[in-house]
């Protein structure tokens, strides 16, 4: 027996690989979808920030993702992109992941050309895409946009787009929305829109760095936020339109559940194989 | 005199920059934002920087047929092509011939993806082989690492409702410990690490400004 216990120590971690693989893609190919989550205070807070502003409101989103964490994150954006829409704010986007600009384009298409068409560019939103500089972006934004972005992008001036004829600071936002993937994101809107500036500060980043913000959130620098793909899919509840983050959550559940699975077969081979001295695999 | 004038820069715009934050007067502010602006074009350039680096690197490993060569190759020839497409067609959705956004959709965000989600597998046969109880430390990580798993997602409030007494008499009891331990142990020892980052990134600034930490003025890295 204990050699077959120190046998299953010693498995093929192709065997893992493969378990978890049927288990994420049936899970998505499936049509099973567990109950609705229970909506989070932190992600509560966040919706309750945008919900709460009045019509024509401006705000901005940043991208500060690439297409490595578009699974948690673009969910999210599309979810408070279309309550943003509905709720008739007006949304300057911009980004600080070179790599995520088109993933705006993508949105803008998904969301507010094929739902909400009567919005129009420059009016309703404006795309002002990347610019190199990280913080210092930020606290020239907060002077004039025009200074850190002269042109949007797709080269008009900005001074052409009446939304940013309206708009001319970062001061003149209600509220900043980070989807954030890591630095800079979230923890520079914080320490520079927030701090320096007192712009309300919320958004989404994904569940590997969510603990990080724990503090955030209780000193009240950070207005709510959604961690990983669990806070798109409380989100997306909260607009009422379920999408990738809800289906998503099923792969996810299902594979959160095989990874403590493996660990309590792990344990158990461990023990029932004899304990080994510190230091030993 | 060449570390001398460079040093003495330093000092003088990062006290510069200090007192701009404090002293709010627009003579000041206004120089102070004038010479950040500047630094939005110094940060471009490393972009240029980067990509010299990235050619010379490969460059020498394809010229010495050192191992994985040929994805080096790969590499270069994406960058190539990729610059060029958006240089040349454009990177915009609207541009006349849409190729790098083309690209960019159909190709790179699934590979990126792809890589990211390959951290699952890695993660699971980590947790399988590493994850282990051997003592009172490792044991309790272990506990709110499951807690916290099982506890952040649908499935498991789910499970925790169809367990007998327990999901009946404290329907909320495994929510609330996972915002415990998210919200308490969680949140003193990000605390510490934040607070001890700063202090840590004040020392490293006032060292480069007194001219202590000189590894940024030489190749080598060293004093």
């Amino acid at each position: 027996m204990k050699a077959f216990f120190a046998k299953l120590m010693r498995i093929d971690r192709r065997w893992i690989f493969l378990a978890m693989g049927l288990v994420v893609g049936g899970a998505l190919l499936s049509s099973i979808v567990f109950p609705t989550l229970e909506i989070s205070p932190d992600v509560r807070t966040a919706y309750d920030l945008i919900d709460r502003l009045p019509a024509g409101s401006a705000v901005l989103y940043a991208w500060d993702y690439d297409p490595g964490s578009q699974p948690e994150l673009y969910p999210l954006s599309g979810a408070m992109l279309r309550h943003a829409m509905r709720k008739d704010l007006k949304v300057v986007m911009m980004g600080h992941w070179p790599n995520g600009i088109p993933l705006i384009e993508r949105q803008i298409d998904e969301v507010i050309k094929r739902d909400f068409p009567q919005k129009r560019y420059g009016v309703d939103y404006a795309n002002l895409g990347y610019k190199s500089g990280q913080n210092v972006v930020v606290i020239t934004m907060a002077k004039s946009i025009k200074d850190a972005f002269p042109t949007d992008y797709y080269q008009t001036p900005v001074d052409s787009l009446p939304l940013l004829r309206e708009v001319r600071s970062l001061r003149d936002c209600k509220a900043i929305v980070s989807f954030s993937a890591g630095d800079p994101g979230l923890t520079m809107w914080i320490q520079f829109a927030w701090q320096r500036f007192h712009i309300p500060v919320t958004g989404g980043c994904t569940a590997v760095s969510a603990p990080e913000f724990a503090a955030y959130l209780q000193s009240g620098q950070l207005k709510g936020l959604m961690g990983g793909m669990r806070g798109a899919a409380e989100y997306e509840v909260l607009v009422g339109r379920q999408g990738l983050a809800s289906i998503g959550m099923t792969a996810q559940s299902l594979a959160h559940a095989l990874i403590v699975l493996f660990i309590v077969i792990g344990n158990v081979a461990y023990f029932a194989a004899g304990r080994r001295k510190e230091g030993q695999p | 005199m060449k570390k001398t004038v460079p040093l003495i820069i330093t000092f003088l715009t990062g006290l510069y920059m200090i007192v701009a934050y404090f002293v709010p007067h627009p003579l000041i502010t206004d120089s102070a934002q004038q010479m950040q602006g500047w630094e939005i074009i110094i940060v471009a350039f490393t972009l240029a920087l980067g990509i010299g680096n990235l050619v010379m690197v490969h460059g020498e490993k394809i010229q010495h047929r050192h191992e994985g060569w040929a994805y080096s190759i790969v590499l270069l020839a994406c960058l190539v092509g990729m610059m060029g497409i958006g240089l040349f067609c454009g990177i915009r959705q609207q541009d006349r011939f849409p190729a790098y956004y083309w690209l960019y959709i159909n190709v790179m965000a699934p590979l990126e993806a792809a890589m990211f989600s390959l951290l699952a597998f890695f993660i699971a046969s980590a947790a399988y082989r590493a994850f282990r109880a051997r003592n009172k430390e490792a044991s309790l990580l272990l506990i709110s690492a499951t807690i916290i798993m099982i506890g952040r997602v649908p499935l498991g409030s789910w499970l925790w409702l169809k367990l007998p007494w327990l999901g009946s008499h404290f329907p909320h009891l495994l929510d609330s410990v996972t915002q415990w331990i998210m919200d308490v142990p969680n949140a003193a020892g990000q605390r510490g690490i934040k607070i001890g980052a700063a202090l840590g990134a004040v020392s490293m600034a006032l060292r480069m400004m007194l001219g202590i930490e000189r590894s940024y003025l030489t190749t080598g890295g060293g004093q």
